[in-house]
């Protein structure tokens, strides 16, 4: 059994070792793209100036009609900057139409929704071309490849025909012109009735003998179009799209290739989401962005990339940290009765007896294990305008170096107050005695600990989706921005326990770390494993803290539940230790605080923490205004 | 510390109004009352009270407040000259004796006990005690007290005291808007009328990203700027990116988006 296990350990870490170069290897040497998360919130924020209001751009799959939907990742081999454009162009393209939606809602019927979005692309980019003159040109381009990809009207039906006619009439016009078949229609409210009307038209005219199937999918321009998968190639009926007649000719295509493609790829998402509704939403999301790439023959560029970042997919868990071995409880047990040669002895309170164990618990330290570093960074990106808010509210607190004039005793003279004494003097009046200067800190520096449960519970999931430790490892980063920002001395520690010699404490940042990118890259590594021994990992915590030449120390403790080992450390026994362990730290001038994620038992909080000494979050974004109300307080008492 | 000008040009220093103000100010003027003057950087605020010292006749003397302004650097302090000591008014003192127009520049700047020096000259007494020489001013008629600060990024622990503000008519400035602050900057920079409508219309979106990350949106004058390069002969693209873009942010993202705004606007 111990063998396996030794031997699958290896196994796992022999495979990252080749892994892990081969897949940078092929970062740095594959096919040049550029993706949608590497310009998406430069998109949004371009968006945002443009149009006043946000709008979220997405991978076109996952995006709904709410959305900016765009391709996962386009070719980047003529320039980021030239990729970058093109997404811009697209980007600017949907939200000129977004921008003019009003109450209305489009039609039902697919004819007319097809006529509808005719009329509003054509205003929507004559508007866009009126406001940035520049696009014309691009957009005339995207029209024009558009056009090119598109197939012959073969096995069309006459109302088909028509409308492809329109369509094509449409992309062969210049964005700031209307062709004679399309009005200027002044509101999405005006096309829907002109669509409404057409189709009427158009079916008065065919007899109602001419089926019709819409007109999807299209390539870049028109991506919108495709967001709402429809049928391309169902069976066409005498109402014209729903109940409908074979067609067997029609759509022989590529495009009917890319339909069910994308049709398929939205099938197995529903299909994967409705498997594993708690899990694999990620998986599915990656799943997402792979397909979301065009694969159109006319656009060669994007299929050779795709197909190499399928091939990248499976190499992503190699990076994501090792999984805690799957040791039975009583292993478990067995284990932590014996303490570790290089443990830290700490005591415990025992409840029951009344006492306290001088040998309760061992602490285990280890430095945290990397993880990646574009977590840190797309979070980062994610929550700029958050990031910036904490730097912003955080840098006035930091302590300043303060010139005191005019004191009895000082470091040297005080120029300006003994010309005055002398001038006092010739004049007649009484001088001042106070001619030093000292130069002091504007306030108490402070040492702050952030000691972070990472406990097996941390991977219950929130009404969000995400995990408390997701949550927690989003806190942590925000955490490190804003004490980076107060330039006081700082440490982050995770701790979890196995028994009372497991406890597992893992710095992620010391005292001394000047190094941000190491933690970051740490936070994300981070994973739930074993259970929440509190007691030890406090008073580990706080004699890290005295430790430190300072005037203030705080304790930040961010947890997800009341404390609780494999063993006997369970109810009263676990709170009552903790409890034992915080009051110590406070007699020894250590502040705490806790910080945690809404939970359905909260009242052993103020048991352990006291009444004012804790603040339940329940999003990340309260995090500065907690964080800074706890760290103003500190300051001011 | 602080500058002392008089306003002793021939022509009135550009400004454009945007509403009545001049008419509100005047008004203060004539009744004696300390006008502060609220908004962004580089809306015109210091502009608009070099207009109005001209168009009152009146001389401005500003004073540029910091952390470490002490009232002694306001009210005067005595100075050895040789074997003598010599009292050297200060800007305050000084106003308040001629008659000046006193503008402290981003009051809150300043501690809050400094500004207690102020209090007796700001209400209806308009009078100066200085401790040193044992005098008490009276306010020559055509002293005026005008502050001004920035209420966008003002924190908790920088802010008047109530004692303070209270004493003040507050006139509240924005950014002019686009057709008038494209004029400010043809006005100023002698740019083409064309230029000038497509800087003000990139101001205008650049500001939507106030809430995106972006500390504060441009100001009148760094587009002036950015419009004197251009005037010159750098190439506008050239003069947006180093002149409005790189000044308003460090953020990679942000500055990408105001690139992509300036490449379709300007």
């Amino acid at each position: 059994m111990r063998l396996s296990r030794y031997l699958r350990n290896r196994a796992i870490r022999l495979t990252r070792r080749v892994a892990s170069p081969m897949h940078r290897w092929r970062l740095a040497h594959g096919p040049r793209l550029l993706t949608l998360g590497q310009v998406r919130r430069r998109l949004e924020l371009l968006l945002v100036a443009m149009y006043g209001t946000p709008m979220a751009v997405r991978s076109v799959v996952t995006s709904t009609a709410d959305d900016i939907g765009l391709p996962a990742q386009l070719d980047a081999s003529a320039g980021p900057e030239e990729a970058a454009a093109r997404y811009r162009l697209l980007a600017l393209a949907q939200a000129a139409r977004l921008a003019r939606r009003d109450a209305s809602t489009p039609p039902d019927d697919l004819l007319a929704r097809d006529l509808h979005r005719l009329a509003e692309s054509a205003a929507a980019e004559r508007e866009l071309v009126e406001r940035v003159p520049s696009l014309a040109a691009p957009l005339a381009v995207l029209r024009f490849n558009e056009l090119a990809g598109r197939n012959k009207r073969i096995g069309l039906t006459r109302t088909e025909r028509r409308v492809e006619a329109m369509l094509a009439a449409l992309l062969a016009s210049p964005p700031d012109q209307l062709p004679s078949s399309i009005p200027l229609c002044g509101t999405p409210s005006d096309s829907c009735a002109w669509a409404e009307a057409t189709a009427e038209k158009i079916r008065r005219e065919s007899g109602g003998r001419s089926p019709y199937r819409p007109r999807n999918p299209m390539s870049y321009w028109g991506l919108a179009w495709s967001r709402v998968a429809e049928p391309t190639d169902e069976p066409l009926g005498p109402s014209g799209g729903r109940g409908a007649a074979p067609d067997p000719s029609a759509q022989s295509s590529a495009r009917d290739d890319d339909a069910a493609r994308q049709t398929r790829t939205d099938d197995a998402s529903d299909e994967a989401s409705q498997d594993d509704p708690g899990g694999a939403s990620e998986a599915s999301d990656a799943v997402d962005e792979q397909s979301a790439t065009i694969t159109r023959s006319s656009s060669a560029e994007a299929s050779p990339a795709a197909d190499d970042e399928r091939e990248h997919a499976p190499s992503a868990p190699a990076d994501a940290p090792e999984a805690p071995p799957e040791l039975t409880l009583d292993e478990q047990r067995r284990g932590a009765q014996r303490p570790p040669a290089e443990g830290i002895a700490y005591p415990e309170w025992d409840e029951y007896g009344h006492r306290l164990h001088e040998h309760g618990a061992t602490v285990t330290c280890a430095i945290g294990e990397e993880g990646d570093d574009a977590w840190a960074a797309e979070v980062l990106r994610e929550h700029a305008p958050l990031v910036r808010q904490v730097r912003d509210r955080f840098a006035p607190l930091r302590a300043r170096r303060l010139r005191l004039r005019r004191q009895r005793v000082g470091d040297e003279l005080d120029l300006e107050a003994c010309v005055a004494a002398l001038t006092d003097r010739r004049i007649g009046v009484a001088p001042s005695d106070r001619l030093y200067q000292v130069v002091r800190s504007s306030r108490h520096t402070m040492a702050i600990l952030l000691l972070v449960d990472t406990s097996g519970s941390t991977a219950t999931k929130l009404d969000d989706g995400r995990t408390v430790l997701d949550v927690e490892r989003m806190t942590l980063l925000l955490a490190g921005e804003a004490l980076a920002t107060l330039g006081d001395p700082y440490a982050m520690l995770s701790f979890s326990g196995a028994g009372r010699h497991g406890v597992q404490v893992c710095t992620i940042k010391d005292f001394a770390e000047r190094d941000l990118a190491s933690a970051r890259r740490r936070i994300a590594a981070l994973a739930p494993r074993d259970n929440t021994r509190l007691g030890a990992a406090v008073r580990h915590a706080t004699a890290m803290l005295n430790a430190q030449p300072v005037q203030r120390r705080v304790l930040l403790v961010l947890s997800d539940g009341q404390p609780n080992d494999v063993d006997w450390y369970q109810g009263a026994y676990a709170v009552e230790d903790s409890r034992r362990a915080l009051l110590d730290a406070r007699t020894s001038g250590v502040h705490t605080f806790c910080l945690t994620v809404e939970q359905e038992e909260m009242d052993y909080l103020p048991h352990l923490f006291g009444p004012t000494g804790y603040r339940v979050l329940s999003r990340p974004e309260q995090l500065p205004a907690a964080l800074l109300g706890v760290v103003v307080g500190m300051i001011r008492s | 510390m602080s500058s002392l000008r008089l306003a002793d040009r021939a022509d009135a220093p550009y400004y454009l109004p945007l509403g009545n103000e001049i008419d509100l100010f005047r008004a203060c003027h004539e009744q004696r009352l300390p006008v502060m003057l609220k908004g962004p950087t580089g809306c015109g605020k210091t502009r608009f009270v070099e207009h109005m010292a001209h168009l009152l006749g009146r001389p401005l003397i500003t004073v540029a407040c910091h952390d470490d302004l002490s009232a002694s650097d306001l009210t005067g302090r005595f100075l050895i000259q040789g074997n003598d000591t010599v009292w050297a008014d200060g800007p305050l003192t000084t106003a308040v004796r001629t008659g000046a127009i006193c503008y402290l520049d981003e009051v809150v700047e300043s501690r809050q006990d400094t500004l207690v020096v102020i209090h007796p000259v700001t209400d209806d007494r308009r009078i100066l005690p200085i401790e040193k020489t044992g005098e008490l001013l009276t306010a020559a008629p055509g002293f005026q007290l005008v502050v001004s600060y920035n209420p966008g990024y003002q924190h908790a622990l920088k802010d008047l005291k109530p004692s303070t503000r209270q004493r003040f008519v507050a006139l509240e400035f924005e950014f002019p808007a686009p057709a008038r602050e494209a004029e400010i900057i043809e006005h100023e920079s002698g740019v083409p009328r064309a230029t000038a409508r497509a800087l003000a219309e990139l101001a205008v979106q650049i500001r939507r990203l106030r809430d995106q990350g972006l500390a504060e949106g441009p100001g009148t004058r760094l587009l002036v700027s950015v419009g004197r390069l251009i005037a010159r002969g750098i190439p506008a693209h050239e003069a947006c990116r180093t002149a409005l873009a790189a000044p308003l942010t460090d953020d990679p993202d942000l500055l990408a988006a105001i690139d992509d705004l300036v490449t379709q606007t300007v």
